[in-house]
């Protein structure tokens, strides 16, 4: 019987691919075996990847993704393009994650979109967020946390969002400084109090932005007392005591701690366990949150390397996935799709309305409406769509049935299939007519069980 | 034809015997005659302008700029008043249709949303042990009920209330809920499905809910309700009902009530749009409003002094509004703990008298016979009843013999929430997607 079940070695790395790109598909899995698990991680790392034509074409389309922040605020503002940054993040951020081959670095770009999460529902937010995506979350994804945190800090995005560029020595607000400690550090049991809470919310006092987009430290608004965090004194020195904050929660170890199990949660599973997190924490704490270094011990971790898929897809990496699966050509219509299966989904890139940014738990994702969508996005994907797909197109060339259904299985399910499964497909393609049979059993492949999971 | 009348006919027939078992759910048999509406406000609604204490001098004091004004307020018992834009709620209050709890919340405060929102959707005080269920499935699972559209939730998840049963439905909204696969590739998946244990009640229920939910999707919407994602939750938790679908529980969310900045601009279009998508709602049930219990809940109050942004902080005791049949509406509930500032939780928060729980302990035994609450909210010792609900003559009924009603149906849901408010962007399901180039090859996902 052909479609033999791949060996081992060969799940391992086809279960790698799913984990640190959109989707495993047949280029990404001929690279990954010819490089190895090892060398596979090693070039999603590298910083020199060739992602230009796609860049070049996003910028063809949708303008305000390279505008400076004067040109972008007349364009957005003057010229009322309201909805344009925000549109165009969106899509952006569609192709990039289905289209680009620096897939593991847009991967860690949606972590820490989501982790600085910032919705773009309003014009302002989306002004100011298309710029910190650019210039600071995918500049500076694989560096290290201590420079993202800072960045961060001082982004107008972030700054406007969580309240900060109010924060004044007259009239505190404690949005940012709540949500620094509970969300981008220490995590909400990460030991931090109600009193540490308002004493950070003194030390960023000042902290806000000068039109169109950018930071400035406005000493007559700044609390000019000392203040005392997590047990630390701060003399009043201005701009130095956030700055001081941020050093002191960057290297905690509450910080180390959420911080990594966050990433294992993403990369890994929904509860990782102490083993992986030690290790990925550890990693936080000798390397000062160095972003490459923390992927590469989770990515190579024995534990890792070796559990079966046990993740739930989330919608996005479920639909860039079935693109990526089918080799499905760029284009409006695929766009259009994808959009409203987010949409439908509540998944849509950057639309989040709270700053804990989506959630990353099967509890939360797996319900009757997302299987709803998958399902009926499987069969848009296999019909409608299916002459921009080179895998359905090739199969449309295969003439004898059972030949048909190996090609689907082999290259829609890589990681190989039981008998029983076997013998469903091939009593589903038995029901099938012969036209439909292609996308009938390319849906199926798709929406079954197996494609949820990575 | 109606569900009654198809009850009607099959058994005239004999085509009973062959109706799938949801066919049974209907209004006829809902457990103990009531369901259960929930609306979440996510964000912390600021309940010192939802229900305003314009009797307390220190009010003002603490709220320079962002007090409801005397002259515009809408008076309700010569101490509190709402805030102007919430007149839909005001009607509603008066007609007592709506009743309001004061300072109530979570018992210990926590001023995380996050937290906050987790520990009362659990059912429990922000310090207990997390049980890891919903307060709303607890109750449902105690009716061992099995319609695939006894809850639901109006929204692309299912909330934390209601997590940890097996079937309850998201839903997101009904018009766009529709399987498009044919028989043949139902069943195909059905089979894949039965293989993998932790997905497949889901799937079960989504490839059932879509023909389910086929006759509600049939009755057009209500009138007058708000454009929204509240007013269409609303009308369509509507529509489940007058279809006799089965509904018990329904879970709804209200985004962007965290109000840190320019707090008066944001929180009048959401008060104005609660107002009337629960007017509509009302009406649009019709006898149907006696039978449904509303209760909407917000994670906690906020910091009682505002602050230099026109906007308020993180605060403790809140509003608890509840509107629905046999509730004793027209009265705000309160042990009221003053604004006085040593009278304060911290020093700066509205202190909380009232748990949350008390209110819907009240309501469970009252409403929904529920004799015994300790397996929904355990751990807690409700005090003396607060008078806000009446005895409803089912739930009298049911108490004394459940068994009765006891072969019904329940679903699963989840969470979410739509944020903020000022200038606002709709894209709706039409975001503008740019012409590409097509037919040049120029890249294939790989």
């Amino acid at each position: 019987m052909a479609n033999p079940n791949p060996d081992p070695g060969t799940l391992e790395l086809i279960r790698l691919a799913n984990r640190i790109t959109y989707g495993a598909n047949r280029q990404t899995l001929a690279a990954a075996e010819s490089l190895g698990y090892a060398g596979f991680v090693e070039w999603q790392l590298e910083d020199d990847l060739d992602d230009s034509e796609l860049e070049g074409l996003l910028q063809q389309f949708l303008p305000t993704l390279t505008m400076d922040a004067e040109t972008l605020a007349d364009y957005v503002f003057e010229q009322q393009n309201f909805g344009a940054p925000a549109r165009d993040l969106i899509i952006a951020a569609m192709i990039r994650r289905t289209y680009s081959p620096r897939q593991l670095h847009e991967r860690i770009v949606e972590f820490w979109s989501d982790h600085f999460s910032i919705p773009v529902t309003g014009v302002v937010e989306g002004f100011f967020k298309v710029l910190e995506d650019r210039d600071l979350i995918r500049a500076r994804a694989m560096t290290d946390f201590a420079t993202l945190l800072r960045g961060s800090a001082r982004s107008p995005a972030m700054l406007y969002y969580l309240d900060n560029y109010v924060n004044t020595a007259d009239g505190p607000n404690e949005n940012y400084a709540r949500e620094l400690l509970e969300l981008h550090t220490m995590g909400v049991d990460g030991g931090y109090s109600e009193n540490d809470v308002k004493e950070v919310a003194r030390a960023f006092t000042g902290w806000t932005i000068r039109p169109p987009a950018e930071f400035v430290f406005n000493p007559l608004t700044h609390d000019w007392d000392p203040k005392t965090v997590l047990g630390e004194d701060i003399p009043a020195y201005g701009l130095g005591e956030g700055e001081q904050v941020l050093a002191v929660l960057a290297r905690h170890e509450s910080t180390a701690r959420h911080v990594s199990t966050k990433l294992a949660r993403r990369f890994f599973s929904d509860n990782p366990g102490d083993a992986v997190i030690d290790a990925v924490t550890g990693t936080f704490e000798s390397t000062d949150g160095d972003v490459r270094e923390m992927l590469r011990t989770l990515l190579l971790h024995p534990e890792v390397v070796t559990t079966p898929a046990i993740k739930f897809k989330r919608p996005m990496e479920f639909l860039a996935g079935t693109a990526r699966a089918l080799e499905t050509e760029l284009s409006d219509g695929s766009l259009g799709r994808m959009y409203s299966a987010l949409a439908t989904s509540g998944h849509v890139p950057f639309s989040w309305p709270a700053p804990n940014g989506y959630p990353d738990q099967r509890s939360y994702w797996q319900s009757t409406n997302g299987l709803l969508v998958r399902f009926n996005s499987a069969d848009a994907w296999t019909n409608q769509l299916s002459g921009q797909s080179a895998v359905l197109e090739q199969a449309g060339t295969i003439t004898d049935p059972i030949d048909q259904v190996d090609f689907l299985a082999a290259t829609l399910r890589p990681e190989g299939m039981d008998g029983v499964s076997r013998r469903l497909m091939l009593r589903y393609a038995n029901r099938l007519a012969e036209s439909d049979r292609v996308s009938g059993l390319a849906a199926w492949l798709l929406a079954g069980p197996e494609a949820q999971w990575r | 034809m109606n569900r009654r009348e198809l009850l009607k006919w099959m058994a005239i027939t004999g085509g009973a015997a062959a109706a799938p078992s949801w066919v049974w759910a209907s209004g006829g048999t809902l457990p103990n005659g009531r369901r259960l509406v929930t609306i979440f406000l996510r964000g912390a609604a600021d309940g010192l302008t939802v229900c305003a204490p314009l009797g307390s001098p220190h009010y003002f004091d603490a709220r320079p700029t962002l007090a409801v004004p005397e002259t515009d307020a809408l008076d309700l018992d010569g101490y509190f008043a709402m805030h102007p834009a919430a007149s839909g709620l005001k009607a509603l209050f008066d007609s007592g249709d709506l009743a309001i709890v004061h300072a109530s919340g979570l018992t210990t405060a926590q001023r995380s949303h996050f937290a906050a929102q987790s520990a009362m959707e659990q059912g429990i005080d922000s310090v207990d042990l997390p049980p890891g269920t919903g307060w709303m499935s607890r109750y449902l699972e105690s009716l061992h009920l099995d319609s695939p559209l006894a809850a639901v939730s109006l929204d692309t998840a299912v909330p934390q209330a209601m997590a940890g049963t097996d079937s309850v439905l998201a839903v997101g909204a009904i018009d766009q809920f529709s399987l498009q696969l044919d028989d043949q590739a139902q069943w195909a998946l059905a089979r894949a499905y039965s293989r993998d244990p932790l997905l497949d009640p889901t799937a079960h229920a989504a490839l059932t809910a879509a023909d389910a939910l086929e006759p509600v999707a049939d009755l057009s919407p209500g009138e007058n309700y708000p454009a929204g994602p509240l007013g269409t939750a609303l009308a369509d938790t509507a529509r489940l009902i007058r279809a006799d679908s089965g509904l018990v529980a329904a879970g709804l969310n209200s985004g962007g009530w965290d109000h840190h900045d320019d707090q008066s601009d944001r929180i009048e279009p959401l008060l104005g749009e609660l107002g009337d998508a629960l007017t509509a709602f009302r009406n649009d049930l019709g006898a149907e409003w006696a039978n449904t219990t509303v209760v909407i809940q917000t994670e906690f109050g906020r910091r009682v002094r505002e602050n230099a942004a026109l906007g308020t902080d993180h605060g403790h005791g809140g509003v608890l509004l509840v509107a629905g049949g046999g509730v004793n509406g027209g009265r705000v509930y309160a042990d009221w703990p003053g604004l006085a500032p040593g009278d304060l939780s911290a020093g700066e928060d509205l202190a909380v008298t009232t748990d949350y729980r008390q209110v819907l302990t009240e309501m469970f035994t009252l409403q929904f016979g529920v004799a015994d609450s300790s397996g929904i909210f355990e751990g807690f010792s409700p005090g003396p009843w607060m008078g806000i609900f009446s005895p409803s003559a089912p739930s009298a009924q049911a108490m004394s013999d459940r068994s009765l009603h006891s072969n019904h149906a329940a679903a699963p849901g989840g969470a979410s929430s739509q944020t903020p408010s000022r200038k606002k962007v709709r894209y709706g399901d039409a975001i503008e997607i740019p012409r590409l180039p097509r037919g040049q090859g120029i890249l294939r996902a790989g």
